[in-house]
């Protein structure tokens, strides 16, 4: 079997169509702990404050706490680069069977579109359910962002991938810039600030947030332009794509330590204290470049990981591809189901180890979903909005 | 295959739910949130628990730390002293002969710490005796001479057991991060 062929699972309608095995795996796996961030917010209600530029930031004394958190931390970042890089596959492939640019720009238009709508109508008013109390009026989610990169990387899609390279390490340093000093946090930024350029929230006199926004696409772009080179790279040779991720994961990681290290630009504020915990706890919201560099160094080792899986190893990982390819409806029914776990068994909380099970009570339920979705999805036309799922 | 993952998942669920008994106390989180604060009087600047409500300056009351009903405060204060000259001081508020041995020190990011721990009835807050977790450290300056920073923890001796790790933590961090005015 060849690098290439071990490395794809054909779709189920179109023979001609063949799906990538690496990114849908890392998708699922960073499904899987983004449902267990959720499972600690819904069903254990433990779950820390958000690592942000400025205010209150968590510290740990339990390793598991962390360990819970930090894991998730590859979900967002992982989410952009994945459809960074299943935006450039998809235009190649669309391009190939006689798509034009616009046909092309239009689809992501209505995808992204679809995102933002699916964030402020449907996803925040599941939120609003949530076991522990919500308070948020206007949420900017994962989602939101995620459409307006959508959108805005339609744009840079026929870009050569130096041009996407460069334009990633600008973005990189370049909003980090934006970030003020961590004492200017507090009450007063607008509502244009919050959605464009900084996390944070306009809260009311009651404790609650009229607004609040935690995803702004200007920070993430650059991991779905690095993804879209990514997408270019793979379409051109999978193997040496590859091996430029396990490359490129290694110097990021690097990159990662003496960043960390020197504490200074690159954290947004400095380390907390001097523990281990403190070393991989860095500022989130927005990302840093630590941040960004420790989980997408990761990321793509385990891209990598996932392209080296023999037939073998990739009938064990299997689930997770599974998750990988109905990602959306995975976010929808999780919601859903994590909401109604939390009130039904655990209304007050619970410990963060007693949460695990419900966790993986919760894939346990999803799994055959997923599974029937997927396969109802590929049968779908090409054009059809439950693709989108 | 369907069937075997099922049936894996299953095997993990229960093994997980048995190790799950090793929960924290309390159902503590596992996480506190700082917040930065800074203080003209304390002529210091530095991170405190989100969850400590401050009464007079630079002292706290953490009860909200953790649930419970024990009262748990955090004392922070600056004295133009000398360290020794601060230490005589407390000795003979609490009516101690001697001072304890250090029980460590701490680097801060500013300052570095002599760490204390003492169990005695405090004055003004009645026999009941309470467990005092200290941090002391000198600084010099040359505007105002020898001033020593101080984070204490005063907790209840059988309230601190079961809460070490958060304790010790909330100490760490916010030592840690204590520093002067400039």
């Amino acid at each position: 079997m060849t690098e290439s062929a071990k490395n794809q699972t054909r779709e189920a309608t179109d023979p001609k169509a063949v799906r990538l095995f690496a990114p849908d795996a890392l998708r699922g796996l960073i499904i899987v702990f983004m449902a267990l961030d959720h499972a600690n917010l819904l069903v254990a209600q433990k779950h820390p404050p958000g690592e942000y530029w400025g205010g209150a930031f968590p510290v740990y004394y339990d390793t598991l706490a962390f360990l819970t958190r930090v894991v998730t931390h590859f979900c967002a970042p992982g989410f952009f680069l994945l459809m960074g890089l299943g935006m450039a596959l998809f235009a190649r492939s669309r391009q190939e069977r006689g798509w034009t640019q616009w046909d092309i720009i239009r689809h992501f238009l209505i995808r992204g579109g679809v995102l933002i709508a699916l964030q402020l109508l449907v996803v925040n008013q599941v939120w609003k359910l949530s076991p522990g109390g919500w308070g948020i009026e206007i949420y900017i989610g994962v989602l939101f962002a995620l459409g307006g990169a959508m959108i805005l990387g339609s744009l840079l899609l026929w870009l050569k991938p130096v041009y996407l390279l460069g334009l990633t390490l600008t973005l990189l340093i370049g909003t980090e810039l934006l970030v003020p000093d961590p004492s200017l946090w507090g009450p007063g930024m607008s509502a244009l600030t919050l959605v464009l350029r900084l996390p944070g929230g306009i809260v009311d006199p009651e404790g609650g947030a009229l607004l609040w926004s935690n995803y702004q696409t200007l920070h993430w772009l650059e991991l779905v332009t690095l993804g879209l080179v990514f997408g270019h790279w793979l379409a051109d040779d999978p193997r040496k794509a590859f091996g430029r991720a396990w490359k490129m994961g290694l110097a990021f990681l690097v990159a990662f330590l003496v960043v960390r290290t020197l504490d200074g630009f690159g954290n947004i504020r400095p380390r907390m204290g001097n523990a281990w915990i403190d070393f991989f706890n860095p500022v989130k919201y927005p990302p840093s470049i630590a941040f960004t560099l420790m989980i997408t160094g990761v990321n793509l080792s385990l891209l990598w990981m996932f392209s080296r899986a023999g037939e073998r190893a990739q009938r064990i990982v299997w689930p997770l591809a599974v998750f990988g390819q109905t990602p959306l409806f995975f976010y929808v029914l999780h919601l859903l189901l994590y909401i109604g776990l939390g009130h039904l068994l655990t209304p007050n909380g619970t410990s963060i180890p007693a949460m695990y099970p419900f966790w993986l009570l919760g894939l346990l339920i999803l799994f055959p979903l997923c599974l029937g979705y997927g396969r109802f999805k590929r049968r779908q036309p090409a054009h059809s909005l439950l693709r989108f799922f | 295959m369907k069937r075997n993952t099922i049936l894996s998942i299953l095997i993990g669920i229960l093994l997980i739910a048995t190790a799950c008994k090793a929960s924290l106390a309390g159902g503590d989180s596992g996480s506190i949130a700082l917040v930065p604060f800074s203080s003209q009087e304390l002529g210091a600047r530095g991170v405190v628990p989100v969850a400590c409500n401050q009464g007079a300056p630079g002292q706290f009351d953490c009860s909200g730390l953790r649930s419970g009903q024990s009262p748990v405060f955090l004392v922070l204060l600056s004295h133009p002293a000398t360290l020794d000259e601060l230490m005589s001081l407390l000795l003979a508020d609490l009516n101690l002969a001697a001072a304890p041995n250090s029980t460590g020190t701490l680097r801060g990011a500013a300052l570095t710490w002599e760490l204390y721990h003492f169990e005695a009835p405090l004055p003004d807050l009645g026999p009941e005796i309470l467990r005092l977790d200290l941090a002391l450290a000198e600084h010099d300056s040359a505007e105002q001479g020898s001033v020593v920073y101080a984070v204490a923890l005063l907790t209840l001796p059988d309230d601190y057991d079961p809460h070490r790790a958060l304790y010790e933590t909330v100490l760490r961090y916010v030592s840690h991060a204590l520093a002067p005015l400039e």
